[in-house]
């Protein structure tokens, strides 16, 4: 059974958006039972983890910080709920920022905040990189924008095709992803209780500090800087000659910020020795060290060093951090969004979709 | 107590209950009867004293995951007296009869009392005894002697483990263990003491089998230092027994990886390997294999190094992965282990993209067959492909990662047209690379579809594997050897070359040859031995 929430649940004052939503509106869809379970056990339900030290079968101990799979410092906003086709949930994607980028990652369009990760084979195939863009306004309204020119999305089972427009998302509204099939929901949190939070979340760290993002909004680990020390940040590798074969390897130290008990969906693409930060000519630079991965600045692949102002995202691989210095709180900037190209192999070379405006100039106006 | 008969009807709170069958001698003063439960469910009814009746709600009380044991539906307890109504055992089973009992095979009786003993220890655990468990007491399934416990007329508090209490409650599975294997009548405590401290006699009388005559030894006496002085003792006894009685299997591998014809191909990207250990786990000879095919990927150099690289990490893994937790636990959960090997394999691939720079590109399809002891578990990504060939049948145990699989998946394709489309059959959708890891639920253990076709659950399936039997053949294959033959095919080979691993290899990459020999083609065959 569901309920749809009625809109006028919202109501706004002066100052903003008072969102009240009794529980009892929330959504409801049968649960599964545990004999659902044993039909859905297709080989990707048994975890290995809980059978095998994987360590063991390495040879060489990953560093796993439990602080990297805590629970998120931020409330979440709204929630996509992703479901099969006879309409059971098979997850949800909480939404933890008021301004997200959805679909997978590929590295040259750049981190999405919010990584789809239980869909199959097929549905990511149809899904695009990035998809789709979320965005609470200050009059507390969800719009989404489709980004990808070739993947489809229907809202409300109708397609939605125009990627300059920005369409208006309601809860319980039905969404089409390629061929998966998401319900949108909001949650009681108000926009200003989640700015509260996060304010109080970027000065946890009392000086220039690097945050990990997670779903849109910073998580809650971070790494303080200091002026005096470069940081590397990337996972747990062996050292020389730990491992067979790696006798003629160059000797590195480990990274100063060890990411490797993050899920492994976001650490598919964060290199061992990632990249560097360090404090150049009067301001925090990154500077990436993997050449088999990308490192991004505001979601803009870099090649070298770069500096970074407050407030500044910085990716590597999946992975996004806010970059915080302890002279302002920046509130999350709204993201200057590129679509990305559509390769038209016919004629050989790259051309941008007809018909659209040649793309702004990267974060220029945020 | 009334005593209640067959036929006649018992009102049990909202339930008319009608009388089946007496489980009970008529001395009883806690009577048991098989009811039915309006028309058509079997269910358990148990009469007895408040305090007998308070005791077995709290010794069954939460019992649902002991195998062997009924569950309490509902209870009636006061005024002195107690009624319970209790799950009965499956339709299948009936009152325990010896003649039958003889005639469970061996493997199976053990197993059977094995979970026999699981029961009573967790009515133990719970602070109960029996004061003796008879065989009227016991229901059986005759095909595979599962035994299930139908009355418990005497059940009270234990205060005290004694040796004597433990005894009383555990010489039935010496008698149960000696009717099964010596096929005849038990001969009674006495003369089975005297039996056992007369090896001549023993001899005589054929009692030599290692494990019998240990748990023979623990359960009829509770006197001298080989009697069982708990459950725990007896279910050690038992495993004993049950190791004894498994003969591993022997199995015979073969393997080839050819170029294929010279007009394609100038190098060979594929790679096989294998891993054999004999483990020897208290008397039971446990058998590991880890067996895999990988085709390279990316360049010429590049996919000889990745496909290389792979099977070298992969067997390194497997034996790290058998030294550290023995050849049992292989065989408790092989497909976590299988897959576990690959998840950790692809990382060697990719810490070698980042650390050597000199190969740094490159990729793979990798799929791998893990066998312990009797069991078999399967890793898989890319369009490798692991065969199960069992009688006439031949079994798929992987599903293609392919943008064919894709298309089918989204109804862009019907599966006759992708057949015929080469391009994406030939697109493989996952595989490992120098670049980035391949995530723990991106490995694939068996395809779900595997269990309907083996008449097997699901659930499970991709922990505890599949069984191996006698006269399996396991192929593992690369493309450029599958994608040459059909069925039939591959059946007349297997036909022609039965008995020899080796031989059959040569047959399958011969063939390939034979037709196109399009691309690299590598085989591993494993023939499973009783």
């Amino acid at each position: 059974m569901r309920v749809v929430c009625n809109e006028t649940m919202w109501t706004a004052t002066p100052d903003g958006i008072e969102r009240t939503l009794s529980s009892d509106l929330r959504t409801t869809r049968p649960a599964l039972s545990s004999r659902d379970f044993e039909s859905l056990d297709d080989g990707s339900e048994a975890s290995i983890e809980e059978y095998v030290d994987l360590d063991v079968l390495r040879g060489w101990k990953e560093q796993r910080d439990p602080e990297l799979v805590a629970a998120h410092a931020l409330p979440a906003l709204a929630e996509l709920i992703h479901l099969d086709a006879s309409g059971r949930q098979i997850a949800s994607e909480p939404i933890h920022g008021p301004d997200v980028v959805v679909g997978r990652f590929h590295p040259q369009y750049g981190p999405v905040d919010i990584l789809l990760g239980s869909l199959r084979d097929h549905e990511s195939y149809k899904l695009g990189a990035p998809h789709l863009y979320l965005v609470l306004d200050r009059a507390g309204n969800w719009d989404l924008r489709p980004l990808s020119p070739t993947a489809t999305t229907q809202l409300k089972e109708a397609p939605i095709t125009d990627n300059a427009r920005h369409y208006r998302i309601d809860h319980g509204d039905e969404l089409h992803l390629g061929v998966a099939r998401f319900v949108f929901e909001r949650l009681s949190t108000t926009l200003d209780t989640w700015f509260g939070r996060y304010e109080a979340l970027l000065q946890r760290a009392g000086g220039p500090s690097l945050m990990l993002m997670r779903a849109g909004g910073v998580c809650g680990p971070y790494i303080g800087l200091e002026k005096s020390r470069a940081y590397v940040i990337g996972r747990t590798f062996p050292g020389r000659g730990d491992v067979p074969g790696t006798e003629d390897w160059p000797r590195f130290a480990q990274p100063e910020w060890d990411l490797s008990g993050l899920p492994e969906k976001e650490r598919k693409h964060l290199g061992f020795r990632h990249a560097r930060l360090k404090f150049v000519d009067e301001s925090w630079c990154v500077e990436p060290v993997c050449t088999r991965q990308r490192t991004f600045v505001n979601r803009v692949a870099i090649s070298t060093i770069t500096a970074l102002e407050s407030g500044d995202e910085v990716g590597m691989g999946s992975v996004l951090f806010h970059f915080h210095d302890e002279s302002a709180v920046v509130l999350p900037r709204s993201k200057k969004i590129h679509l990305p190209a559509v390769v038209d192999w016919s004629d050989g070379h790259v051309s941008r979709t007809p018909g659209r405006p040649a793309p702004a100039p990267p974060y220029g106006d945020a | 107590m009334a005593l209640l008969s067959a036929g006649q009807e018992f009102v049990f709170g909202e339930r008319r209950l009608t009388i089946q069958r007496a489980l009970h001698d008529d001395a009883s003063s806690s009577p048991s009867y098989l009811v039915l439960v309006g028309d058509a469910k079997a269910a358990l009814l148990w009469q007895g004293s408040e305090t007998w009746g308070r005791r077995v709600l709290e010794t069954l009380s939460n019992a649902e995951e002991i195998a062997g044991l009924p569950r309490i539906i509902d209870s009636q307890i006061g005024n002195g007296s107690a009624s319970i109504l209790l799950t009965a055992p499956p339709a299948s089973a009936e009152p325990f009869d010896v003649w039958k009992w003889r005639h469970v095979q061996r493997t199976s009786s053990v197993e059977s009392l094995r979970r026999l003993a699981l029961a009573m220890g967790a009515i133990h655990a719970r602070g109960g005894w029996l004061q003796g468990l008879r065989r009227h007491d016991l229901f059986m399934t005759p095909s595979s002697g599962a035994l299930f416990m139908v009355a418990m007329p005497r059940l009270a508090a234990l205060d005290r483990e004694s040796v004597e209490a433990v005894w009383r409650d555990i010489r039935v599975f010496g008698e149960l263990a000696f009717e099964n294997f010596m096929e005849r009548e038990y001969p009674g405590g006495h003369q089975l003491v005297a039996l056992l401290q007369d090896r001549a006699a023993m001899a005589e009388a054929g009692l030599n089998a290692p494990g019998l005559t240990q748990v023979l030894a623990g359960c009829v006496t509770p006197y001298g230092d080989l009697a069982y002085t708990n459950i725990a003792e007896l279910l050690r006894g038992l495993d004993h027994f049950r190791a004894e009685l498994v003969r591993p299997l022997n199995m015979r591998v073969g393997s080839t990886s050819t170029l294929g014809s010279y007009i394609f191909r100038q190098n060979n990207q594929d790679a096989c390997g294998h891993v054999m250990l004999d483990a020897i786990c208290g008397s039971r000879k446990l058998r590991v294999g880890f067996f895999c095919v990988a085709d390279g990927i990316g360049g010429i150099q590049d996919g000889e190094h990745a496909s290389r690289m792979i099977v070298e990490s992969a067997c390194t893994a497997f034996a790290r992965a058998w030294s550290f937790y023995g050849a049992e636990r292989l065989e408790q959960t092989p497909v976590p282990f299988a897959r576990g090997i690959a998840r950790v394999a692809c990382q060697r691939l990719v810490l070698e993209g980042e650390f050597d720079p000199g190969n740094n590109r490159g990729g793979t399809t990798f799929s791998g067959l893990l066998i312990a002891g009797g069991r078999a578990g399967v890793c898989h990504i890319g369009d490798s492909r692991v065969m199960l060939v069992r009688g006439d049948e031949c079994i798929a145990l992987t599903e293609d990662h392919s943008l064919a699989a894709i298309l089918i998946q989204l109804g862009e394709l019907t599966a006759e047209e992708a057949e015929r489309n080469e391009a994406s059959q030939r697109t493989i959708s996952r595989f490992m690379s120098t670049a980035n890891e391949v995530e723990c639920e991106r490995i694939d253990g068996f395809p779900a579809r595997l269990a309907e076709r083996l008449g097997l659950r699901s659930f499970g399936l991709n922990t505890a594997g599949i069984e191996v039997r006698p006269g399996d053949i396991f192929v593992l294959t690369s493309d450029g050897a599958h994608n040459e033959y059909d069925l039939p095919t591959l059946r007349r080979l297997i036909a022609q070359n039965s008995g020899d691993p080796q031989k059959l290899c040569d047959a399958i990459a011969g063939h390939a040859l034979e037709r196109i020999g399009r691309d690299n083609s590598t085989v591993v065959a494993v023939l499973v031995e009783g």
